[in-house]
């Protein structure tokens, strides 16, 4: 806990300290990149934080592209000329970087996350980043250029976010290798008691592994089964219609509710019925029951199972 | 449970009515259990979504009828509203959208906004939230767009259209009324006060830095002298509610949802005040309030970092939880966290619901409320004295069992990790329950689906907002709609559905009305067999009912627009 002021201030640099994990350097753009935009939403394809490092904040300028789909849509305020940006970036790594981090993300316990600092968010023309800096703590002595070039580069990283909070950089990808965690031959053992009876190692498993050489899409995989659950109400599955007089009608559903049921036919026909007190009766199959009983008896509160069986089924090349 | 005093700003606003009082709806009338009019986003206060009405019941309602369409309402867009040329003219007709009931022009458009109309799209209007219903007006909104239309043809009166800014443009939760003042939130984070026989701006007022990722959806609860608005945010922004003054949008207190200060309550359950301050608890979905206590009840969302580390160990007070604050303070008298130190991105902002109720062989006043962990949890309301909590869905696995206040500990296991976890996804949402005092039913929908769980992010520090993690398989077992028994927790039937889950509304003719699928359906509220249905899409908001001519109306939010049905 600290005793910081109501809202947010934004510790903008000051100390010099060397953090050496943080010591990865984003490198200044290429001669001849294309300067940011000068103005228009922040959010267009192209603008991005001055030659930030693969995986750094402001990674892969352009990389949104300029619609609305995604990214920080309030952010339309127009960032600055790409050179104040490099120099911004500049200062900032050597000001700033080693209590606030190159991400921004700050170093703990002193060194705010400023990628959700309001006073930088909101500034419009220094008054919230000069009014912080002025408490800030160590004193700062950057002058007014400087520490103006240095929200630009902060404002030109923020401008990279996602909605929803989402970090520069977007939310990241599952390492394979992480997943591969649990017991192979346990999983052996498992797939042998719940799964083989339905699945055979050496046609339905065989070579699962090169079908999904990625250990993460392999565990996905298995989980799911064939089907994700259909569509709601059991629509697309398999399902027999007996009608009143006991005639069975057999085909795919397309919809039942307790006023109608709708079946395609093996004769490619479509078969409407109203339906009174349950009547017509409609069976549907779920071709996927037998694994989700699986699933849910293969569940433990520490997803061993689920980890035993993936760890098996990646030897399975 | 414990009673607290809580982080409030008190701003003292001398209180000066300027004329609006008198006409329109009376604040008296606000407080009014759900009958002849819909005046707040629940109907009335208590969040039951109950109605008195039984002209409809489960003999007649076989005679629910279509009584007009008014199809094809559009928003605005551009600078003035109005639609590119070749498009449909702003404000739809009744009839059908034809030529039936409101003449050859246009209806008036107030233009508000601090954008250019350039982030504004002309479409069909997709009305949201509460629609308002009163004296023989509906006044009904789309995000960034608010109607007066005439409840008896459906014809377009007035549109406001506000140009925003952009930014996460959620569907809206819809209106708030006193006297003749309509009250709408902004996702660009503006509430605007119109006059209700004119739809002009009266006043605005800006809820939040717009900068900042907040988004503001919220319906405003008029309360008394009050007007309550709250904002969405998963930027790890402080989040807040605010007491305006009704006739002039003066700031009257705000109530954060965390800690922001040194020594605040529940500032120790935070690693940090930095992370407590940025923690968030956003308050995008309206409460509800008892008159007799002033107590106004409301849920909070999730923390950020919403799925990663960053937050310390601590439950995170107070996000996630059910807090009961004093109308004219704004200040916390209890709160109940029904979700302590959430890692799964799951609000509790769900509509609580108020009722007076037997509860083991006492008369209680209750607050109930069915959150999105997939636990139920009934409470004193007074007091915020612990009653119940039971546990609802067919897979949901993420806790251990409750602890000693009848919470449910979250299982560490069942978090994002990153060899993946095996764990249920929401259970239920923000689409409104209903309880029936009648049946003793407490209605809600219930999501079935187990899901593959990683963490992203293992950064020690902790992502940001709603990042540092990612879904693989899905597997559903079925969305249904399940009636659990207030007094024990338990489902006495549930129901598959065909998908829609817009909210619930349940009467005292017998009958539970929702969206199933492609249909507004009626079901016998006891025993859930289906008694009646329109094909008219997808409901975009709950239905609703109430008293127009001496006939009791439903009115649904279908595929084309408004439905308005009426017994016949």
């Amino acid at each position: 806990m600290t005793a910081n002021p109501r809202l947010i201030i934004a510790m903008l640099g000051g100390a010099v300290i060397t953090v050496l994990a943080l010591a990865q350097q984003p490198q200044a753009p290429p001669a001849g990149a294309a300067p940011p935009p000068a103005a228009g939403r922040g959010a267009a394809a192209g603008r991005g934080a001055a030659g930030a490092a693969p995986g750094a904040p402001g990674a892969a300028p352009g990389a949104r592209g300029a619609g609305r789909r995604g990214g920080f849509t309030q952010y339309t305020r127009p960032l600055a000329a790409q050179d104040i940006l490099v120099r911004g970036k500049g200062l900032y790594d050597r000001n700033c970087a080693s209590c606030h981090a190159v991400d921004l993300r700050g170093v703990p316990p002193q060194g705010t996350n400023l990628l959700r600092a309001g006073s930088i968010h909101n500034d419009k023309a220094g008054e919230l980043v000069g009014a912080a800096v002025a408490k800030h703590t160590p004193t700062l002595t950057l002058v007014q250029t400087d520490l103006m070039a240095i929200r630009d580069y902060l404002q030109s990283v923020l401008a990279t976010m996602g909605g929803q909070g989402g970090p520069p950089g977007g939310r990241g990808t599952v390492n394979p290798a992480n997943v591969l965690v649990g017991d192979a031959k346990a999983g052996e053992a498992y797939v042998n008691k719940a799964c083989v009876n339905c699945h055979s190692l050496s046609g339905f498993f065989k070579g699962i592994a090169t079908r999904y050489p990625d250990a993460r899409s392999l565990q996905d995989a298995w989980v799911q089964g064939g089907r994700g659950g259909g569509r709601g109400g059991g629509g697309g599955n398999p399902a027999t219609v007996t009608l009143a007089n006991g005639q069975k009608l057999e085909g795919t559903l397309v919809r039942k509710d307790d006023f109608m049921v709708i079946i395609n036919l093996p004769d490619g026909t479509r078969r409407s019925m109203a339906r009174t007190n349950g009547i017509p009766k409609v069976d549907v199959v779920d071709p996927n029951a037998a694994h989700k009983k699986m699933v849910l008896e293969m569940d433990d509160p520490e997803n061993k199972n689920m980890h035993d069986v993936t760890a098996f089924l990646a030897t399975l090349k | 449970m414990k009673k607290i005093l809580f982080f409030t700003t008190l701003v003292l606003v001398p209180v000066v009515l300027i004329g609006q009082s008198g006409g329109g709806l009376e604040p008296a009338d606000i407080l009014k259990p759900l009958s002849d009019q819909w005046t707040s986003y629940s109907g009335d206060l208590t969040g039951k979504r109950f109605s008195a009405l039984k002209q409809v019941n489960t003999l007649t309602v076989k005679n629910l009828s279509l009584k007009w369409l008014s199809a094809g309402i559009q928003t605005g867009c551009g600078p003035d509203g109005t639609p590119p040329a070749g498009a449909a003219p702003a404000g739809g007709r009744g009839g059908g959208g034809g030529r039936g009931g409101g003449g050859g022009r246009g209806a008036r458009i107030n233009v508000g906004g601090l954008g250019t109309g350039e982030a504004n799209t002309c479409a069909q209007a997709r009305f949201g939230g509460g629609i308002l219903f009163v004296n023989g007006i509906i006044y009904a909104s789309a995000p960034s767009n608010v109607y007066a239309i005439d409840a008896r043809d459906g014809t377009v009166l007035w549109h406001y259209y506000w140009k925003t800014r952009g930014g996460t443009s959620l569907q809206t939760r819809g209106l708030g009324m006193w006297h003749n003042y309509i009250y709408f939130e902004l996702n660009d984070d503006w509430v605007v006060c119109l006059d209700a026989k004119t739809g002009r701006e009266v006043w605005k007022y800006e809820i939040a830095p717009f900068d900042q990722q907040y988004f503001s959806s919220n319906a405003p609860m008029v309360l008394g002298n009050h007007v309550i608005v709250g904002t969405g945010n998963d930027m790890d922004s402080p989040a807040f509610i605010k007491s305006l003054d009704p006739e002039t949008g003066a700031l009257q207190w705000t109530t954060y949802s965390t800690p922001q200060n040194p020594g605040d309550p529940g500032a120790d359950t935070w690693i940090s005040l930095d992370a407590a301050r940025h923690g968030a608890g956003a308050t995008w979905i309206p409460g509800s309030y008892d008159p007799e206590t002033k107590l106004y009840i409301y849920g909070t969302g999730n923390p950020t970092p919403a799925y990663t580390t960053g937050r310390g160990d601590g439950d995170n007070l107070f996000t996630c939880s059910l807090m009961a604050v004093n109308v004219d303070t704004g200040k916390m008298k209890w709160y109940y966290q029904t979700s302590p130190h959430d890692t799964h991105d799951w609000d509790s902002t769900q509509t609580p619901v108020l009722a007076d109720m037997m509860f083991k062989g006492r008369m209680r006043k209750l607050v109930m409320t069915a959150t999105r962990n997939g636990y139920f949890f009934v409470l004193d309301r007074v007091t915020g004295e612990h009653l119940l909590t039971s546990k609802f869905g067919l897979v949901n696995n993420w806790a251990q069992g409750l602890d000693a206040k009848g919470q449910p500990k979250r299982n560490p296991n069942k978090d994002a990790l990153l060899a993946g976890s095996l764990v249920n996804n929401d259970v239920t949402n923000y689409p409104p329950p209903t309880f029936s005092p009648l049946t003793g039913l407490f209605y809600v929908h219930e999501q079935n689906t187990l899901r593959t769980y990683y963490l992203t992010d293992p950064d020690p520090r902790g992502s940001m907002g709603l990042g540092g993690t990612m879904n693989g398989a899905s597997l559903s077992w079925g969305t249904h709609l399940i009636a659990m028994d207030y007094r024990t927790g338990k489902v006495t039937w549930r129901k598959e559905l065909n998908g829609g889950s817009s909210g619930l509304l349940s009467t005292a003719g017998g009958l539970l009305f929702l969206s199933n699928g492609q249909n507004i359906e009626a079901w016998d509220a006891a025993t859930g067999k289906g008694l009646w249905y329109s094909q008219i899409g997808g409901l975009s908001s709950p239905p609703e009912t109430f008293l127009l001519d001496g006939k009791q109306h439903v009115l649904a939010t279908g595929a084309a627009g408004l439905y308005m049905f009426v017994l016949n």
